[in-house]
């Protein structure tokens, strides 16, 4: 249709444009040889952030023993539970389990209890993380929970050093 | 033999082929994040601990890191610290002991002996930077002994907030994939 317009130099132009073929060959293989560098060269599983806070000092606030939930975590990476109503009694706990027990024990307590991590320091470090995560995944619950009751959660949580009697208390069950 | 005559002069139209191949390209050019250099001195794959409740990003600058991997070979724990801001970085890696000025300014990642150590450059990050975000970084099976040591020296400098790094469950699979 432009060769009606335009004047003969153009217009033969034109005509050559007409079978006009580029060869794409190295353009593709360029681009694909960039494709697969990228592909391999992006790593796909970025990390989290797992957010921690500990007590400036540690202080020995008096606490009501009814008040606390102790968790703790064996040399032999096992999770055994205390409730303070009931001192001494260590209950084993399956990781799986603890986000269930986290949620039923704070049920009702009305932000009052203070739950406690006590690690021994032969046991894994991705246990602790782990039983971290879980009660993370309860403090959502709970949240909601108390949300829908039109109070405010409030986290009460420390991780303190684990006693002696504690750990011989519990490598024995 | 009978399509022997048709496929002379054979044309592929490849060019959804490469509209595809650049669109993917473009894709991956973009979303492709390449390792720190603290990440490329790393000898040691670090196995990071498996977490799903809280999914917040690393954070990537203004950041000092932690690293605890374990030795392949004798299975004990080696701790380094990264300081993510290059201009900062010599003043604070300075104070480990035995090492060299120009390794201070050069080195992206620096060996750490004891608590002690760790206590002094985490201070001296405060003091470089008030607002530094410190991560720890760990192998998943180091004992907790280790990680509780680290988080004392924490406490003693006064940086009571600090992350763990963790990876998330569905893509566990090949921690630091291509490292």
């Amino acid at each position: 249709m432009s060769a009606v317009e335009l004047g003969s130099g153009q217009a033969r132009r034109g005509v050559k444009r007409n079978g006009f073929r580029l060869d794409m060959t190295p353009l593709v293989d360029v681009a694909f040889l960039l494709l697969t560098f990228f592909m391999f060269a992006t790593t796909m599983s970025q990390p989290h952030s797992m957010q921690v806070q500990v007590p400036a000092g540690l202080f020995d606030l008096p606490v009501e023993p009814r008040n606390l939930l102790t968790i703790m975590v064996a040399a032999d990476n096992e999770v055994f539970l205390e409730h303070g109503t009931m001192p001494g009694t260590y209950r084993k706990l399956s990781l799986s389990d603890l986000r269930h027990e986290a949620v039923s024990a704070n049920r009702s307590r009305n932000n009052s209890l203070i739950t406690i991590l006590k690690v021994d320091r032969a046991a894994r470090y991705e246990t602790m993380v782990t039983v971290l995560d879980q009660l993370n995944h309860a403090e959502s619950d709970l949240s909601a929970e108390y949300a829908a009751l039109g109070t405010l959660r409030e986290r009460r949580f420390s991780i303190v050093p684990m006693e002696q009697n504690v750990k011989v208390a519990i490598d024995g069950l | 033999m009978a399509h022997k005559p048709k496929r002379v002069g054979f044309q592929l139209d490849m060019t959804p082929l490469v509209d595809v191949a650049f669109l993917l390209l473009t894709f991956f050019m973009f979303t492709a994040k390449f390792k720190s250099d603290a990440e490329n001195e790393q000898k040691y794959d670090i196995k990071r601990p498996i977490a799903s409740a809280d999914t917040t990003k690393l954070p990537e600058v203004g950041t000092g890191i932690v690293k605890i991997a374990l030795d392949p070979e004798t299975k004990q724990p080696i701790m380094f610290y990264a300081v993510s801001d290059e201009v900062k970085r010599a003043a604070i890696y300075k104070f480990v002991p035995g090492i060299s000025e120009e390794d201070a300014s050069t080195k992206a990642m620096v060996q750490i002996p004891d608590s002690v150590v760790l206590g002094t450059v985490i201070l001296e990050s405060r003091r470089q930077d008030g607002k530094m975000k410190f991560i720890v970084d760990a192998d998943r099976r180091v004992n907790f002994g280790e990680i509780e040591r680290v988080m004392n020296t924490f406490r003693s400098v006064g940086a009571t907030i600090f992350n763990f790094a963790t990876i998330s469950n569905d893509d566990a699979a090949p921690p630091g994939a291509g490292s």
